[in-house]
């Protein structure tokens, strides 16, 4: 059984990659024949970012390059071998990061087989086959995020540690990770719990009144989280943080930073997009009310994300969906990239969620539903020049409540996982 | 852009159209950096631009075309320049639509011998590149034109600002909604380590449940 099932795992993933691989091919074609391209914008500020670093220049002289100028050393090779070398990395980047979803379900307990149609998911899913192979570097994070799930898994907490410093380097999303990542290394509350009683409770904390009780959990929170295993995730992630940050800081200077991360942070881009906020902010964008309905935005985003943070972190894939949908949901930019942010981790959420697949075909056509009703009036105000801002902004209302309702559903949904014991007590 | 020399067009001559874009429409230098490559127009920028600026934040900029004989009819010169609107400011008017208006061109012409009837059509000179990948400065003569069509205007759909009490009231309602929804089904099915949940030693019914 095992050998005949490992070739059928080793054919899945050799035709994903093989589809990607013509998808390359067929974008040179359509590149070369149609007015309209395949290949993103995207992947030509890359490629000129690289240019300009191999002729030992600062990447930032390519106008919106807001990217880490360590891409633009990855894709020095565009230059010097050939231009497809970025999208075939993409594409192997994409298969790796279905290989590690396998190996995660795999850890859980999963069969090669079901492991293997969780993937399928992602392995032909048109929606990452066709960001890679236009350019879009989506697959790069989709990789590093993977990563560090997998080595969490396995409690190897430096690789962890290293993957995950790596990716928020690369853009700041992950970095909403860090509390439920901190949260799932404490010490497990079974080892701790007789040590701690008697010593909390013979001393001045005696009243037992609910404020009294919560200050006292949380302060055997602060404890539990003191230990070797988060202090070392905290130290190895940060050093390579800090170190990648300090290192492009000394080259390139303040352009580094502004483009890298200040730009994402106070982002307020005021073109259409499928942010509900898109139409609020372009009407206020020269008013003083700019910055704190920016504020009003950011404020209940991050309520939520802490919440989800603390309900979910015993289960650190599910959480991270959540935390990256939310993220993605309600943030104040939003185009079709970031969807794959979490799209990377729904094969391994599935198994977990009590979703009937019919239930799941209807949400995920809801979902479409909700894209075709913004791109449409998008479509006639990019192309068409009609005055359609009022549809754009309530089709964002709407596909903001589609996808809050998809959140709801599947939160609603989520059954908890069989946990193995992390440290054997018995 | 059709330009038409008429019966004194000598073979060697070369046209080229200086336009003043104005601050709601630019050019993409990348893109027009590809068509060069492509040799399918040839379109020179001087000036940096910024490509994704809003109109209020931009200023003008002047491009040169060069533009390509016609081969169907002797004499015609054509060119087409791929142009972009920027975002403009939303407006107080009842009318949503905001005017871009493109100046007339300057049509320059630089020929190989100066013929008789070139030295009655000229105006003026100017010192500008020969084309777009050669850089070397050519004397470019000013010409008198007669305009075909009336001065080009475009009308860019903005925003109303009439709208914006409705849309931040909306727009914050819907979402303040939407997050208090996923915060209550969150804090419903969530696992979450209650305070009464931690045994005490030694507390008797003073914990509050």
């Amino acid at each position: 059984m095992g050998p005949a099932l490992n070739c059928g795992h080793t054919a899945l993933f050799a035709v994903a990659f093989g589809v990607r691989v013509g998808l390359v091919f067929y974008g040179l074609h359509q590149d070369r024949s149609m007015p309209v391209r395949y290949t993103d914008v995207d992947y030509h500020v890359f490629t000129d970012a690289a240019r300009f670093v191999t002729q030992g220049d600062s990447p930032y002289r390519r106008a919106t390059y807001r990217y880490t100028p360590l891409l633009a050393w990855i894709l020095t090779p565009n230059i010097y071998l050939t231009e497809l070398y970025g999208k075939i990395l993409f594409i192997i980047c994409d298969i790796l990061a279905a290989h590690l979803m396998h190996r995660i379900l795999s850890l859980r307990g999963f069969d090669n087989w079901r492991a293997c149609c969780y993937c399928s998911l992602w392995l032909f899913n048109p929606l990452p086959m066709t960001v890679s192979s236009r350019g879009n570097a989506e697959a790069i994070l989709a990789v590093l995020v993977m990563a560090t799930l997998f080595y969490l898994e396995r409690r190897h907490i430096v690789k962890a540690a290293l993957f995950y410093g790596l990716s928020v380097h690369m853009k700041i999303y992950p970095a909403t990770y860090v509390v439920p990542i901190i949260l799932s290394l404490q010490t497990d509350q079974q080892a701790t719990k007789e040590s701690n009683s008697t010593k909390w409770n013979d001393g001045y904390l005696k009243k037992d009144t609910c404020f009294h009780n919560c200050v006292r959990s949380f302060m055997k929170l602060v404890v539990r989280l003191l230990n070797q295993e988060v202090l070392v995730f905290i130290g190895v992630a940060g050093l390579i943080f800090f170190g990648l940050g300090v290192l492009f800081y000394c080259r390139y200077g303040w352009e580094f930073l502004d483009h890298t991360y200040l730009y994402h942070l106070t982002r307020r881009d005021i073109r259409h997009n499928f942010s509900p906020y898109f139409y609020m902010l372009y009407l206020t964008a020269e008013s003083e009310w700019s910055s704190g309905l920016a504020l009003a935005a950011f404020i209940p985003q991050s309520l939520l994300l802490l919440i989800t943070s603390f309900a979910y972190y015993k289960d650190l894939t599910f959480c991270c969906f959540l935390q990256t949908a939310i993220f993605v949901t309600l943030n104040k930019v939003c185009t079709s990239q970031y969807f794959l942010w979490y799209l990377c981790l729904l094969p391994v959420v599935l198994p977990n969620l009590a979703l009937t697949w019919r239930r799941g075909m209807v949400l995920l056509v809801l979902w479409f539903i909700g894209q075709g009703l913004w791109l449409t009036p998008a479509y006639y105000l990019e192309f068409e020049g009609q005055n359609t801002f009022l549809f754009i902004w309530v089709a964002g209302l709407v596909f903001l409540s589609i996808n809050c309702y998809i959140l709801l559903i599947l939160i609603s949904s989520y059954k908890k996982r069989e946990l193995q014991p992390k440290t054997k007590t018995e | 852009m059709d330009v038409d020399l008429g019966e004194g067009a000598q073979p060697g001559c070369r046209i080229m159209i200086k336009e003043q874009l104005p601050q709601g429409l630019y050019v993409d230098p990348y893109e027009l950096a590809s068509m060069r490559e492509q040799k399918s127009k040839e379109i020179l920028v001087q000036n940096e631009i910024d490509i994704e600026a809003p109109e209020y934040l931009s200023a003008t900029h002047a491009i040169i075309v060069y533009l390509k004989p016609d081969p169907r009819h002797h004499g015609r010169f054509t060119g087409i320049v791929p142009v972009h609107v920027r975002y403009h400011r939303p407006t107080d008017r009842e009318e949503a639509i905001a005017l871009v208006t493109l100046p007339d061109p300057q049509l320059m012409i630089h020929c190989q011998e100066n013929g008789p009837l070139l030295e009655s059509w000229k105006l003026g000179v100017t010192q500008a590149p020969c084309s777009a990948s050669n850089h070397s400065i050519c004397s470019w003569l000013n010409v008198n034109y007669q305009n075909v069509v009336e001065s080009l205007t475009l009308q860019v759909p903005v925003g109303q600002k009439k709208h914006v009490l409705a849309v931040v009231t909306v727009t914050l309602l819907v979402t303040i909604l939407c997050c208090s929804l996923l915060i209550r089904a969150v804090w419903i099915h969530g696992e979450f380590e209650h305070c009464d949940e931690i045994p005490l030693k030694g507390s008797h019914e003073g914990s509050f449940n």
